[in-house]
């Protein structure tokens, strides 16, 4: 018997996964843990939660199937692709754009439409959004379309939900915005005289609080825009955001030089007279963008915003609603995207009962 | 204790003297009927600064029964409980009955830290001599908040003028406000809520200065961040009277482990970052980092059923605290002596049970090299809730034997 230990009986073994910290494989790790349920195994969409984990092919072909529900001439068309399907809209906090854009999407498709407005329903009186979700799929439906303020809410509802039915993420929390997201990209697709590995983009406000940013920033990065651009006061700006590939401005001018396009987010009115922000004059004077930072970038820039605008306080109403100004083709742009992403989903779906899952 | 082999099995003891003039024969016999080849560490019972064993009041993720059971089979003896529970443990009767129970259903000591302030609503003394009488080792707001730093300081005076010792679990509510992960880039990749470090180093700050005024023996649970070990380095230096411990998770889990929204994962402190959990892991290299915790929180199966930041925060930690204790003397990040004194006799002199821990004695007998897969039937706990789930570890307690 030794009454000490003596380091060499002990064999080192290699430590667990959980001990290691690799900055190199960080993003393939975190952007694999977010696909693992919206793929299914031969990599086609049977849930829409994200971005991350979406490779460029599969946001191609997303936005070339948004571009079939287009005619030769630019108008939207109706496709009954999910005839005889039904799809929830569930709503946990509020929303009119995306919600009526999905609505119009649905029944576009010849969808069984129900919107169900669960900010007041069930859940204020206590039930849990498991219980909830289990009682809205012994109703039947084919898609949940999800609006939730938790940051990961369609990634958990996608892990209890039966194989039978495919989530779209209507928004998340802090986290993701995919179908917006993926509006924007479509609208850049059509309306940028180059392609995305050419193009310089800025996107400006309120970065920290946005779900907007984070599916556009990836959504981006995928398509291979090299140089993104964020600038906000470092109040809005999240931890860390360096680490996501963008270039990161607080001095507004700098940030738009030379850009071909620029995002605008919103703020939100809490935010003015906070610890966040002074106020809405002094936001707008340093981060407002007006038609004299439009002129700093290139002169056939344009300029997007996934609304609602404060117009005078993040947005110029001279730039909203001048030539430069994509917002309404965006809204447009949406009802395209939303089609096609709850078209693909629903391929998915039956490719993955199909295969018998 | 050679009479007791008669196998080539290597044992690693480290029993202090103390405890050898008291153990029980059942080891002798164990010993004597190990394989030969094998290794075992045989070390004094373990001492847990800050476990939540669900009672009073929790009873759905545990009981003093269920919780009791897995401390004593992953070779817990000792527990302290913070005083958190529902009713808050502000009660000299309620606490005896507690550690009878504890004892008589659990088969461990319970010691118990009673309110600081009266609800723990952080706005007057609670009946601290009271407390005391009743058995309290040591008293403590938990994670809830002063209503004003007058309050925190007169509340210590108070508590000195009977002596007793008061354990902190640093955190100022108005920077950690509504966040669920450390304040970095994981959180910011998911869009979830930050706990900046310093919500925990600016309430340790100023809970040291109060120390120093007052001069009241004070132990800090949990810490987490770099800048806490720097501080705690610096009140030592300076003489102050202050011991301090990290939970077990803290040493080899870090914010990474959220990737995906993983819910298991959800702690608080938060899991911190890679650059906090190698100054830990220096701090208790050195010596700055008294003891190590486990900080078990068991919950029951639907509690992490929900999107991360609306599941419940916790980690059930005794079953997998010796296997990851073992990967740290592998790791060489403690000696096999460096490691008792952390999870055994510091832990012991904090609570200040020293003289009840040795009289009691005892011995645990563990493989260092066991795999094992963490999984329902492998866990005693009630709590099913770790990250480690499904994972194989290497390591586990064999028997705990009482004195």
């Amino acid at each position: 018997m030794s009454n000490s230990i003596d380091s060499q009986s002990i064999p080192t073994i290699s430590p667990t996964d959980y001990t290691k910290f690799d900055p190199d494989t960080i993003h393939e790790k975190l952007d694999a843990s977010l696909s693992r349920p919206q793929l299914n195994t031969d990599g086609s969409i049977r849930h829409f939660l994200g971005i991350e984990g979406l490779n460029k092919a599969q946001l191609r072909a997303i936005i070339a199937k948004a571009e079939t529900f287009f005619d030769d001439k630019g108008q939207l068309i109706n496709r009954p692709e999910l005839e005889g399907y039904t799809v929830m809209n569930l709503f946990f906090e509020p929303s009119t754009r995306t919600r009526t854009t999905f609505e119009v999407a649905e029944k576009r498709l010849g969808a069984n439409v129900l919107n169900i407005d669960i900010e007041r329903s069930s859940t204020k009186k206590g039930e849990s959004l498991r219980d909830t979700l289990w009682n809205l799929q012994a109703m039947t439906a084919d898609i949940f379309v999800v609006r939730h303020s938790a940051s990961g809410a369609a990634h958990f509802m996608a892990t209890e939900v039966t194989p039978d039915i495919a989530i779209i993420n209507g928004g998340d929390g802090w986290h993701a915005h995919p179908t917006q997201g993926m509006l924007d990209m479509l609208t850049i697709h059509r309306e940028a005289p180059r392609p995305f590995e050419e193009l310089s983009v800025a996107i400006v406000g309120d970065i920290k609080h946005s779900r907007v940013a984070r599916s556009d920033i990836s959504a981006l990065q995928t398509l291979g825009v090299k140089d993104i651009r964020v600038c906000a006061p470092r109040t809005l700006l999240p931890k860390g955001i360096e680490r996501f590939g963008v270039q990161v401005y607080e001095n507004m001018n700098e940030c738009v030089t030379d850009c071909d396009v620029i995002m605008g987010l919103r703020i939100q009115n809490e935010r003015i007279g906070s610890p966040l922000l002074a106020s809405s004059s002094e936001y707008y004077k340093h981060y407002g963008i007006t038609p004299e930072r439009m002129a700093l970038a290139k002169p056939d820039a344009f300029v997007m915003h996934p609304g609602p605008m404060n117009r005078g306080v993040e947005i110029a109403s001279s730039v909203a609603d001048g030539a430069q100004s994509v917002i309404l083709k965006q809204v447009n742009n949406g009802i395209a995207i939303r089609m096609a992403v709850l078209s693909l989903a629903m391929e998915g779906q039956r490719a993955h009962q199909a295969a018998g899952n | 204790m050679s009479h007791m082999i008669n196998t080539d099995a290597t044992i690693l003891n480290h029993l202090p003297q103390s405890f050898q003039n008291t153990l029980p024969s059942a080891v002798a016999d164990k010993i004597a009927n190990l394989e030969a080849g094998s290794e075992m560490w045989l070390l004094p019972p373990l001492v847990d600064l800050c476990a939540r064993l669900r009672e009073p009041g929790q009873q759905q993720h545990g009981t003093l029964e269920s919780e009791g059971r897995a401390a004593r089979g992953n070779g817990f003896l000792h527990v302290v409980i913070p005083p958190d529970t529902n009713p808050i443990l502000e009660n000299g009767s309620l606490l005896k009955g507690l550690r009878e129970r504890a004892l008589d259903d659990g088969g461990i000591y319970l010691h118990v830290l009673g309110a600081l302030t009266a609800g723990l609503e952080g706005e007057r003394p609670s009946n601290i001599a009271g407390l005391k009488k009743g058995g309290c080792i040591a008293v403590s707001n938990a994670r809830r908040p002063f209503r004003n730093d007058l309050v925190l300081l007169r509340t210590l005076e108070y508590a000195a003028t009977f002596g007793m010792k008061v354990f902190f679990y640093p955190d100022e509510p108005s920077l950690s406000g509504d966040g669920v992960a450390h304040e970095g880039y994981i959180a910011s990749y998911h869009g979830l809520q930050g706990i900046p470090w310093i919500a925990e180093t600016v309430a340790l700050s100023t809970q040291l200065l109060m120390v120093e005024e007052t001069a009241i023996a004070a132990h800090f649970s949990q810490l987490s961040c770099k800048s806490s070990i720097e501080l705690m380095r610096w009140a030592k230096d300076k003489g102050l009277p202050v011991t301090c411990d990290v939970a077990m998770h803290q040493l080899y889990l870090t914010d990474d482990n959220l990737e995906g929204f993983n819910a298991q994962a959800y702690v608080l402190p938060p899991l911190r970052s890679n650059t906090d959990q190698q100054a830990i892991r220096r701090g208790l290299k050195d010596g700055t980092i008294d003891a190590i915790c486990s900080h078990h929180e068991p919950l029951n199966s639907t509690a992490k059923k929900a999107p991360f930041a609306e599941s419940t925060p916790g980690i059930s930690n005794f079953d997998t605290f010796m296997a990851l204790a073992c990967q740290l003397v592998k790791d060489e990040v403690l000696t096999l002596a460096q490691l008792v004194d952390k999870i055994c006799l510091n832990p012991a002199k904090i609570a200040g049970i020293s003289e009840q821990y040795e009289n009691i004695g005892g011995a645990v007998l563990v493989d260092p090299n066991l795999e094992w897969q963490v999984t329902s039937e492998s866990m005693l706990s009630n709590g099913k809730n770790t990250p480690f789930f499904n994972q194989k570890l290497q390591g586990r307690v064999v028997e705990t034997f009482f004195g």
